[in-house]
């Protein structure tokens, strides 16, 4: 990956992170644009699905992170709580916004106006 | 992939499926997001990585120092939390310690705030839904909210204390209007809501439901219906007005308990009329959510005491403070400090909804509460226009309207879900029984929340200052427990006490038609049961009858809790002249039971005097022979005296067993232990008899074969006696709920020290008892330590949720800080400070 590459997917993870902190319906929306916005990168969707899901893994890091052992204790609860477990909660968590950033941007990219043709939107 | 098109066209339809999966999989998860599934909250918003359920964490402990301008304030206020979790609120006038005190307890008890304003409103359904309607529709039958609304309708709103409640109300909203999204508790998040505002008058509510909680009982019902089957003269004596055996809270100048024993009334015909009263009753107390009763109070109960320097080792006066309640996650409590400069410096726990320090001490003065429990309730039989709508009842031979008023129950979505038209007479609420309309007076329809009479306290300044400040308290009444640093110790049973026409007696219930049944007033405060400086040099109170009757015989209640408590702690405190904080704490927790040094003798007297005796009922004597008489958690005998205890009211009571009832006559409707043991003094009372058997049982027979049943019980549900399946703490465990009952947020299965009739009782299910515990030693240093079971958090996700309950079931308390300025706090003990500085 060029420094360039990396420096931009670095800016779509920040701007997932933003879209998160706002709402959960935010990604889709952030999503749809970035994939609308004809991206200088190849398979833009996919892109959007990981810097998605890195937004969402580094939010959670951050939480716990921040929240020490509470970050745990609430895990436990919550695994008592929920019908699954916490790390399957946590896994569906980061599995959320990578399918709704994948699936906008997918959609944003096909659907734009201009479009040619569906086969040239790449994801 | 095999294909049958050409290239292009193969891409073409790959691109157009990728599409249409985009659409499905972007449609469905916003779907499945957004919407709520069962009991599952909605994912959406749950599942959020940045402020969803998982940024509790990040905000479950605060650290540092962080800053916040709120719109009200006079001055900054400084709030210095300590290592315990406690705030040390530090303002330059009350009204901004107030709104510093809202906004504290809405930043760690929020969700609870909303719940207790509700359940005093009845408008709990709009937050829980249906299955909180019943709960909803007694609360306002009842008139919870009506006589809440009533009283601050009438309040002078410049009074202290309204203003206090909207600084307060103001500290709340400003915490909801400003709290982060990350904050948002953990029962929002699964229920779909936001908080809603907090409104002044729901302090009012908060004051109104505990009323419910701690006086909201009729002794009426048990009388009538032991009268409906054994007759009148029999019930007056099973269900007496004065409990037969006297331990009061004012010392009447005994050195021990009186036993008043008086042969009981042999069992008489049944009594007709009575069981249709008692059926037209049921029906009413239904309606009304009426408690069966207070029960023995065995299981249940709170205690306070006061030593006077006399007798503490350290010269000076010392109080304890111990009552019980239900347990709840988070509990009942918040523990608080406020300083005001020149105006107050007081500590100990609050209420969330309500300002102030309910239950503490200041620099000068130290206070407790345990329920007075009496009666303060009556139901009347009203004679109605029409049975099916009424408009107007009969009073004095004409008719008067009624007033309606109609309560509408929403759901969360705000959809109707029921309407009721609940009708007041000029006594009360009104309700359907079975055989007509019985309305309801109670004196906590009078009470007067604007006249703040929790706040007047924390300012007091001496015993007699306190005394002063709480002498118009209106309900529940409680026995109040005071010392001072000088060392005056006092007591009163303060509360509105009413006086009732003909015999005063309110364990009846009274015809409607005349006015002549009214209450004709309260008592005045020179009959309230009281005590100051006593010669024995202490004061203790454990919801027993107040007062010797023989020192004043008016009615303050009847079926009264059976005194072991008040006897256990009052022999500990006479035979301990030099009693010590660490004893105080000691006795909080005592192992000891005057229950059963009073049986215990008497089941084994029974034992050895049936010769032959069997191999089982030798056995069960034995193992009873071996008992300390102590509920320790390690004990594996208390298990064997309970059972037989059980199995003895079970027998001794069979006549109090309704025709068709299956449920026996234990539990709230059978006597009292007190009774019981009355009993115990009449070996040839007919109330021996077991009816159920063809001989005649005397008393030595009946409790030798409670004995033996309740060690074959003993054996069949927890193994032989000394397999480990007999110890305490498999037994008799605390429960502590989560507010929603929610399993996994909860404290279950605790194993604590304690049984029936000692000192920290435990019930049958575990879910009520010592929701705070504390001493005080007063002088010109005062030095306090407490402990409630629980945290100080109301999020989960902070080790302050539940932190206290392994100190606290372990009859543990911790030193509490007590600084007088931000400077005066140890700095390794602070763990977080929040300056509220005035919004510009």
């Amino acid at each position: 990956m060029t420094p360039h590459r990396a420096g931009g997917l670095l800016l779509l993870v920040l701007a997932f992170a933003a879209a998160s902190w706002i709402g959960w319906w935010m990604v889709p929306a952030a999503a749809w644009l970035w994939g609308a916005l004809r991206p200088p990168m190849r398979r833009p969707a996919a892109t959007a699905a990981v810097a998605a899901g890195t937004a969402a893994a580094a939010w959670l890091a951050g939480n716990a992170l921040m929240g020490g052992g509470s970050f745990s204790l609430l895990n436990g609860r919550l695994s008592e709580l929920m019908p699954v477990s916490a790390p399957v909660l946590l896994t569906v968590a980061v599995l959320v916004p990578v399918l709704l950033a994948w699936s906008a941007a997918a959609l944003g990219s096909a659907l734009r106006p201009g479009t040619p043709d569906l086969p040239q939107s790449n994801s | 992939m095999a294909t049958f098109l050409p290239a292009p066209e193969s891409s073409m339809l790959r691109a157009r499926l990728r599409v249409l999966l985009a659409v499905a999989v972007l449609v469905s998860l916003s779907l499945a997001l957004s919407r709520r599934f069962g009991p599952l909250p909605i994912l959406g918003p749950f599942l959020d990585p940045a402020n969803g359920v998982w940024a509790l964490a990040r905000v479950a402990d605060p650290a540092g120092t962080a800053r916040a301008r709120m719109p009200g304030l006079g001055a900054e206020v400084r709030i210095v939390y300590d290592d315990r979790g406690v705030p040390h609120i530090f303002a330059a006038n009350e009204l901004d310690a107030w709104r510093a005190l809202g906004y504290a307890v809405a930043r760690d008890r929020l969700f609870q705030l909303e719940l207790t304003w509700r359940a005093g409103a009845g408008r709990l359904s709009e937050l829980l839904g249906s299955r909180t309607l019943e709960a909803d529709r007694v609360a306002r039958r009842l008139g919870l909210g009506w006589s809440a609304d009533r009283a601050m309708a009438r309040a002078d709103t410049g009074a202290p204390a309204m203003r206090a409640f909207r600084a307060y109300a103001e500290g709340i909203n400003h915490r909801i209007a400003t709290m982060p999204a990350a904050a948002l508790p953990l029962e929002y998040r699964l229920l779909g809501k936001r908080p809603a505002r907090w409104e002044a008058e729901y302090s009012a509510y908060l004051l109104a439901r505990m009323g419910y909680t701690l006086a909201y009982w009729d002794p009426a019902r048990h009388r009538l219906r032991a009268a409906a089957l054994v007759g009148e003269e029999a019930a007056d004596a099973l269900f007496p007005l004065n409990s037969p055996i006297q331990e009061p809270i004012q010392p009447n100048g005994q050195q021990t308990a009186r036993f008043d024993f008086r042969p009981l009334p042999p069992p008489a015909l049944p009594r007709p009329e009575a069981e249709t009263l008692v059926r037209a009753m049921h029906q009413a107390s239904i309606a009304f959510g009426i408690e069966d009763g207070a029960g023995d109070g065995d299981g249940v109960g709170s205690n306070n005491w006061v030593v006077g320097p006399r007798r503490s080792a350290s010269g000076r006066a010392l109080l304890a403070g111990d009552p019980h309640l239900e347990l709840t996650l988070p509990s009942i409590w918040y523990e608080a400090h406020v300083v005001v400069p020149d105006s107050l410096d007081v500590a100990g726990v609050t209420l969330p909804g309500s300002p102030g320090i309910t239950i503490g001490w200041n620099r000068d003065v130290a206070w407790s509460f345990t329920n007075t429990g009496g009666d303060v309730l009556d139901l009347y039989l009203e004679t109605v226009d029409d049975p099916a709508r009424p408009t107007r009842y009969r009073l004095d031979g004409s008719w008067k309207p009624l007033e309606a008023r109609r309560e509408v129950y929403a759901g969360p979505d705000g959809r109707l879900l029921a309407q009721d038209t609940v009708y007041f007479t000029h006594r009360g609420p009104l309700m359907p029984g079975e055989r007509g309309w019985h309305s309801l007076r109670w004196t906590l329809h009078d009470i007067r929340p604007d006249r703040g009479d929790f706040l007047q306290l924390n300012a007091a300044r001496s015993v007699g200052d306190w005394l002063e400040r709480w002498k118009q308290f209106d309900a529940p009444a409680q026995n109040g427990v005071v010392a001072d640093r000088r060392g005056t110790i006092a007591v009163r049973s303060t509360g509105l006490h009413p006086v009732r026409p003909g015999d005063g007696r309110g364990d009846v219930v009274r015809a409607g038609d005349s006015s002549g049944s009214d209450w004709t007033g309260f008592l005045p405060l020179e009959y309230y049961p009281f005590s100051l400086n006593p010669p024995q040099g202490f004061l203790a109170s454990a919801n027993q009858q107040p007062v010797d009757p023989r020192v004043n015989a008016r009615y303050f209640g009847a079926q009264w809790p059976s005194p072991w408590r008040a006897m256990r702690i009052n022999a500990l405190l006479r035979q301990d002249s030099a009693v010590t904080p660490d004893a105080m704490r000691r006795y909080q927790t005592d192992a000891g039971n005057a229950r059963a040094d009073y049986f215990v003798p008497a089941f084994l007297s029974a034992a050895a005097a049936m010769e032959p005796a069997d191999d089982t009922l030798r056995m069960a004597a034995r193992l009873l022979a071996d008992w300390d008489r102590r509920y320790t958690r390690e004990n594996e005998r208390a298990v064997l005296f309970e059972a037989a205890m059980d199995a003895l009211a079970e027998a001794v009571w069979d006549e109090l067993i309704a025709p068709g009832d299956s449920s026996g006559p234990r539990g709230g409707a059978a006597p009292s232990a007190a009774v019981l043991a009355s009993l115990v003094h009449d070996s040839t009372s007919r109330w021996w008899d077991d009816q159920r058997t063809p001989e005649r049982e005397t008393r030595d027979v009946l409790l030798a074969r409670s004995l033996r049943m309740g060690f074959l019980a003993t054996v069949r549900v927890h193994g032989a006696p000394d397999a480990g399946g007999w110890k305490w703490e498999r037994i008799r465990t605390a429960t502590i709920n989560h507010l929603l009952r929610i399993p996994s947020l909860s404290a279950r299965q605790i194993p604590v020290q304690g049984g029936n009739g000692t000192l920290s009782p435990s019930s049958g299910n575990g879910t009520h008892g010592a929701s705070w515990r504390m001493v005080v030693e007063l002088g010109d240093t005062l030095r306090a330590s407490a402990i409630y079971p629980g945290g100080q958090s109301g999020n989960p996700a902070s080790r302050r949720y539940d932190d206290r309950i392994p100190k606290w079931a372990a009859g543990e308390l911790d030193s509490v800080l007590f600084p007088a300025t931000p400077d005066a706090m140890p700095p390794e003990r602070v763990t977080s400070i929040l300056i509220l500085r005035p919004a510009r």
